[in-house]
C-alpha cells in the first residue's frame, strides 16, 4: 500500500506541483492531492510511471511516514527571502537525508550530546557559556567548528540545495532529542562558519520560538558573532586604524568573514559609523562584498557525520546501489547527497557558476531541464 | 648595478654622471624586493585616508582635495612612525609632509597619483614641480659608486590613489622631467594589495581528521544489511 505522505514528500523534493507530478504519472491534480491525502491509492500505472520518473524504488512509498524532522530555524525567515518552494525542498533535502541516516545511527554509539539549552540567558551569555559546554577555550578562534559540532553530538548535513538567504537551517529531531544543521555545500568556508553558529544559537536558545522572527534572528547572529568572536577577546585587535589589511590578518586568524569582523567592531563601539561605512564601501568597490578574496578563505570544513555513519553501520565496502536499497531511497539521490558531503563540494569556495554545474544533478532540475 | 663615470670639475661646479641602476630595467625584480615595504604602506594609507575623511566629518565639511590630501600625507607617516617605526627607520624630513626614506638598494617617497596620458603612454607620476632634489631623484641622480657603499642605487615612487574609493598602490620608477609635460618613467605597477598575497594556513593535523567515533554497538544485531559488515 502506498504512504500518500511519502508521495508528497518526494514531490516537494523535487519541486513539483501536485499539477506537473500528475502530468508526469498520468493523474488529476484532484487525484494526486487525494492520494496524497491518503484518500485514495494510485493504480498500477500510475505506482510504475512514479518509481519511474522520481528514479526511487517503489519500497520508499510504501514505508510508514517519514522521521520526525522539524522546519526548525527554516521558520525563522520572511516570506520575502525564501519561497515555500524552496523551503520546502530544503527542508525535505534534509529529512530524506536524516531519515536515510536515522535508522543506521541507531544500531551505533552515540556520541554523548553536549549541546546545552538556554532559552532565558542572552544572546552573549549563551555563546560563552555554549562554548564551555563544548570545551572551547573562552578568548581563542575556534578551529573546525563543523568537527566540534559533530564531536558534541551534533548531526551535520550537507544538501546539494540552494535556499535563497540562507546557508544553513536546524532543529530537533526525533522528538526533539537529536540536533541537526543542514547546510549548502559549496558556500566560502567562512561563510558556513558562521551560519553554522548561527544555527547553534538557534538549537541552544529557541526550541520554542517566542517574540518576533526578526528577533530570533538578530540574537542568533549576535551569539553566532559571540560564539566566533568573542568581546574580550576580539575587541583590542579591531581597535583603530582598522585596515583592510589588518581585517584581512584577523580573518585569517579568526576564520570569519571580513564583513563580520566590521560588524564586530560596529557593535564592539571600537569604529565609528562613518568609519563602518567607508570599510563596507571600500568592500563593495574591491568586489569582496558577494565574494571575498579566495585566498584567505579558511581551510573547508567537511561535514562527515552521514559518510561516517553509513559506514559503520553497512562496512567500508558497500556500495552505492546496497546503501541506496537499504534506505529506500534513489541512487542518484544518494549520490548527490554523498557528493554534497564530498572534500570537493566544499572546494567550490563559493563559485555560484560551478555550483550551478555541480548540482544540476539535483533531481528536480535534471528532469526539469530534460 | 649602477655605473658611475668618472667626476669632471667645470669651473666650481661638480658633475657626476651616472648611468642608470641594471634595476631600471627589472621591475619584476623590483616589485619583488619592495614587497615589506608594500605591506607597510597600504595599511598605512587606508589608514590615513580613513582619517582624512574622519577630519572634514568632524569638522562636517566637505572634503576639500588639497587638505584632504594634505591630511592624508600626515596620517600615513603619524601611522608608519608609531605602527612600523622599526621597519622603516630613518624617514626623512621632507616639504609638505612628504615620505621619504631608504630601503636597502633604493631611496623611496611617496607621492600622489596624477594618472595621464602622454603621447599614448599612461604617466602616473606627477609633476617633480621645481624642486631641485626632487627633479635629480626624478632623473635616477645617485650617489657615486652607490653599490659599492651600500647605498642607494635606484629611486622609486609610490603612489597612492584613492580617485576609486579604495587605496591602490602603484610603483614608479622615474626617468625624468621636469613638468607635467615632460615627466617620463621606465615603468610603473600596480601593486597587489596584501590581502591578496596573503594565504590561509592549511588545516593543522589533529584529531579534527579522525573518525568521528561511530561504531557498531555490540548489543545491535550482528547481521549486516548490507552482508559486507564484519561485524
Amino acid at each position: 500500500m502506498v504512504n500518500g505522505e511519502r508521495i508528497k514528500q518526494i514531490r516537494e523534493l523535487l519541486g513539483w506541483t501536485q499539477k506537473e507530478l500528475g502530468e508526469r504519472i498520468g493523474a488529476e491534480q484532484p487525484v494526486v492531492a487525494m492520494m496524497e491525502g491518503g484518500r485514495r491509492q494510485p493504480t498500477p500505472e500510475m505506482i510504475a510511471a512514479l518509481v519511474e520518473q522520481t528514479k526511487f524504488p517503489l519500497s520508499h512509498f510504501t514505508q510508514s511516514d517519514p522521521c520526525d524532522f522539524p522546519l526548525g530555524s527554516l521558520l525563522f525567515r520572511g516570506p520575502k527571502t525564501v519561497t515555500a518552494k524552496q523551503q520546502a525542498i530544503a527542508h525535505r533535502f534534509a529529512q530524506f537525508t536524516f531519515d536515510t541516516i536515522a535508522p543506521l545511527r541507531a544500531k551505533l554509539t552515540t556520541i554523548p550530546l553536549r549541546i546545552p539549552r538556554l532559552e532565558s540567558e542572552t544572546p552573549a551569555s549563551a555563546a560563552r557559556l555554549t562554548r564551555s559546554f563544548l570545551g572551547l577555550s573562552p578568548d581563542g578562534p575556534v578551529d573546525n567548528l563543523t568537527s566540534v559540532l559533530e564531536r558534541s553530538g551534533v548531526i551535520v548535513i550537507a544538501i546539494p540545495t540552494e535556499v535563497e538567504g540562507r546557508d544553513a537551517f536546524s532543529g530537533w529531531a526525533l522528538d526533539a532529542s537529536v540536533p541537526v544543521i543542514a547546510l549548502s555545500a559549496g558556500r566560502p568556508t567562512d561563510r558556513i562558519r558562521f551560519s553554522l553558529a548561527h544555527e547553534l544559537g538557534h538549537l541552544v536558545m529557541h526550541q520554542s520560538v517566542r517574540g518576533h522572527i526578526a528577533e530570533v534572528e538578530r540574537a542568533a547572529n549576535e551569539f553566532a558573532a559571540e560564539f566566533l568572536t568573542p568581546a574580550d577577546a576580539i575587541r583590542p585587535q579591531l581597535d583603530p586604524p582598522l585596515t583592510l589589511t589588518t581585517l584581512a590578518q584577523l580573518k585569517l586568524r579568526w576564520k570569519v568573514a571580513i564583513q563580520s569582523l566590521i560588524r564586530r567592531a560596529k557593535e564592539l563601539g571600537t569604529i565609528s559609523q562613518n568609519q563602518y561605512e567607508y570599510l563596507f564601501k571600500q568592500i563593495s568597490l574591491r568586489g569582496w562584498r558577494t565574494r571575498e578574496p579566495a585566498n584567505l578563505d579558511p581551510p573547508p570544513e567537511v561535514p562527515r557525520s552521514l559518510p561516517e555513519i553509513i559506514r559503520a553501520a553497512h562496512g567500508a565496502q558497500a556500495n552505492l546501489e546496497t546503501i541506496a536499497a537499504s534506505g529506500r531511497v534513489g541512487v542518484e539521490f544518494l549520490r548527490d547527497v554523498l557528493e554534497a558531503h564530498s572534500a570537493q563540494s566544499f572546494l567550490a569556495r563559493g563559485d555560484a557558476a560551478g555550483r550551478k554545474r555541480r548540482f544540476a544533478v539535483v533531481p528536480g532540475r535534471k528532469r526539469a531541464d530534460a | 648595478m649602477a655605473r658611475a663615470a668618472p667626476c669632471f670639475e667645470s669651473g666650481n661646479v661638480v658633475y657626476i654622471i651616472t648611468m642608470p641602476s641594471e634595476l631600471a630595467h627589472r621591475p619584476d625584480q623590483v616589485v619583488i624586493d619592495v614587497q615589506p615595504i608594500v605591506s607597510i604602506l597600504y595599511p598605512a594609507y587606508e589608514s590615513a585616508v580613513m582619517a582624512a575623511r574622519q577630519f572634514f566629518e568632524n569638522l562636517r565639511e566637505p572634503v576639500e582635495p588639497f587638505e584632504y590630501s594634505s591630511q592624508v600625507r600626515y596620517f600615513a607617516k603619524q601611522y608608519i612612525r608609531r605602527h612600523h617605526g622599526g621597519a622603516i627607520s630613518a624617514i626623512q624630513s621632507v616639504a609638505n609632509n612628504g615620505l621619504k626614506f631608504e630601503q636597502g638598494r633604493y631611496s623611496i617617497r611617496a607621492r600622489k597619483i596624477d594618472r595621464r596620458i602622454h603621447g599614448g603612454v599612461e604617466v602616473l607620476a606627477p609633476s617633480p614641480g621645481i624642486s631641485e632634489p626632487m627633479q635629480l631623484f626624478y632623473r635616477q641622480r645617485i650617489a657615486p659608486l652607490a653599490p659599492l657603499f651600500n647605498r642607494p642605487e635606484l629611486n622609486l615612487m609610490f603612489l597612492w590613489d584613492n580617485s576609486r574609493g579604495f587605496v591602490e598602490l602603484f610603483l614608479s620608477c622615474p626617468a625624468g622631467g621636469t613638468t607635467r609635460r615632460s615627466v617620463v618613467e621606465y615603468w610603473w605597477r600596480r601593486l597587489n594589495h596584501p590581502a591578496d598575497s596573503l594565504f590561509a594556513p592549511p588545516a593543522p593535523p589533529s584529531d579534527d581528521n579522525s573518525d568521528l567515533g561511530y561504531q557498531r554497538r555490540f548489543d545491535d544485531d550482528a547481521e549486516s544489511d548490507t552482508g559486507t559488515e564484519n561485524g
